[in-house]
């Protein structure tokens, strides 16, 4: 569903991205971590179509993420961390506009489907500006599925959400796992990818130093805290004594 | 996960993006204020040749509601500049353009979608400024021809330039308020070396070895490059050639508007290309 071969991005003469080679299949929530600046945004952004690879390819679906192709786009939803909703538009114009972009079928009715989908059917006439930090992030959610991809991008999408919304959020990511999407989950809230992924992989300084199911990683560590911890930490230690 | 039916095609992006941009102008009071002090300024252009004719008993114009109808058109087209010159920049500062490109929108789609709904605007103006200028005519019994009508009309064309040319000051911008800024001082470099012209022109000059002469020369340069790259250049000659029944310079004015609404439109998708969606530092 989403493979990445020799993945690199430059910025000037900082490497964001250095040949990341990763996987991820139908139906699998996978987590996509690391510490701040180690590449995931970037990493993201390119699996997007927004940002050109200085090297390497990804694929989604089998064909070659290109900047600007709109059917390539068509296979994923994305859902950043903030939602950036329009000020003037209401939920269910927000929805509409969106699913006249991709020209879903009966766009209202589909529209209409996903607000109840998401728990957000009686906020439907509500500006979409007015609502909590999570129903934004239902809102947003809503809008990614709107054209039924197969693969859901998130990037922190529990970041500042309060435990109900922690909790509204993981149904929807579970729903959709169980539904045969890939759900591919940047986060840095570590409790709640063990809770909901299948696998992970850890990226640091812009490679994965480490890939592999979440039974095998609770296994060998005591949580996935511990297993993130230890092995940033081993890697930046091999990193000082390469130095 | 059938995934939509029909894969988005760039035009009925550029329409949905149109639509939404064409409601949002007009449904905010700035297209409303535009509007009314585009009808203020004819009316007082009106009123000053109605003094005119009360203080002579006579008045001589083809058309008398010409000049009323030129300003108004200005005021419009510097109103959809404006909103131009803010559109991508606000998209950007708000990070609702991030959002757009996650899904099949891209760079010509945008383009062309921000172009067509700001022209769309435009055009949602003509019949109420049409309507005020035969309600003017009957108020004042100053003929409002065809030509006038015709000039009117046809400056949709270079409106597109107009916009075109906002837009592409636009993608370069983080912040709305840069984007005003740059707009501005465009405006005000552009309009600054015709009016300094035209002023150096009324200057007599007796002496060869004046040392306005050079000042004129230089100004006399810098006034013919503006008539060719201000976008309001080419709607003065649309308007002003129709109205004007000087049909051969509102044609080329017309085809030069159309070939510079292109330009601008490559320009602004090429740049926004490279400058990317993210304010810079993102």
């Amino acid at each position: 569903m989403i493979e990445t071969d020799g993945l690199t991005k430059r910025f000037g003469s900082r490497l964001a991205v250095d040949g990341l080679d990763l996987s991820a299949r139908a139906g699998e929530i996978y987590g996509f971590l690391g510490p701040n600046g180690a590449g995931k945004s970037t990493t993201i952004r390119m699996l997007l179509g927004i940002l050109e690879p200085d090297a390497g390819e990804a694929r989604i679906c089998g064909r070659k993420v290109r900047r600007g192709d709109r059917e390539g786009r068509c296979l994923v939803g994305a859902v950043g961390e903030v939602q950036h909703l329009y000020g003037d538009m209401t939920c269910l114009e927000y929805l509409h506009f969106f699913a006249m972009l991709y020209r879903v079928a009966r766009p209202v009715s589909r529209v209409r489907e996903m607000l109840g989908d998401v728990g957000l059917a009686d906020r439907a006439g509500d500006r979409a500006v007015d609502l909590s930090k999570g129903l934004q992030q239902k809102l947003g959610l809503a809008r990614a599925l709107l054209h039924d991809p197969p693969v859901l991008v998130l990037d922190e999408p529990v970041s500042g959400l309060d435990p109900h919304g922690i909790r509204e959020v993981r149904e929807i990511i579970v729903r959709e796992r169980d539904r045969g999407r890939l759900v591919f989950c940047s986060s840095h809230v570590l409790s709640e990818v063990e809770r909901t992924a299948d696998r992970v992989g850890i990226i640091r300084e812009g490679k994965l130093v480490f890939e592999d199911t979440i039974g095998e990683v609770t296994r060998r560590y005591a949580s996935l805290e511990e297993a993130f911890v230890s092995i940033t930490g081993e890697f930046a230690e091999k990193e000082g004594a390469e130095a | 996960m059938s995934g939509p039916v029909a894969i988005p095609t760039r035009l009925s992006v550029a329409g949905v993006i149109a639509w939404r941009e064409a409601k949002a102008t007009m449904r905010g009071v700035g297209g409303l204020a535009a509007l009314t002090v585009a009808l203020i300024a004819a009316i007082w252009v009106v009123l000053v040749d109605v003094r005119a004719l009360r203080a002579s008993g006579v008045l001589v114009l083809a058309d008398p509601l010409k000049a009323s109808m030129s300003t108004a058109i200005l005021v419009l087209a510097l109103f959809v500049a404006v909103s131009a010159a803010v559109s991508a920049a606000r998209d950007r500062e708000s990070g609702t353009l991030e959002v757009l490109f996650y899904g099949p929108v891209d760079e010509v789609s945008y383009i062309l979608g921000k172009l067509g709904g700001l022209l769309l605007a435009y055009v949602a103006g003509l019949p109420l400024l049409i309507v005020s200028f035969a309600i003017l005519s009957a108020l004042t019994g100053f003929a409002l021809t065809v030509p006038v009508v015709l000039g009117l009309c046809l400056s949709v064309i270079p409106a597109a330039e107009i916009i075109g040319f906002g837009v592409m000051l636009s993608v370069g911008t983080d912040r709305v308020r840069t984007a005003l800024l740059v707009l501005i001082t465009t405006i005000a470099v552009l309009f600054g070396i015709s009016i300094a012209y035209t002023m150096v022109l009324l200057v007599e000059i007796d002496d060869p070895s004046s040392s306005v002469l050079p000042l004129r020369d230089t100004l006399a340069a810098l006034d013919a490059v503006v008539r060719w790259i201000s976008p309001f250049a080419y709607l003065d000659r649309v308007v002003d050639g129709a109205a004007s029944r000087a049909w051969r310079t509102a044609l080329a004015g017309l085809a030069a508007s159309v070939a510079f609404t292109a330009a601008m439109t490559a320009i602004a998708a090429w740049w926004l290309r490279r400058r990317g969606v993210h304010r810079r530092g993102e």
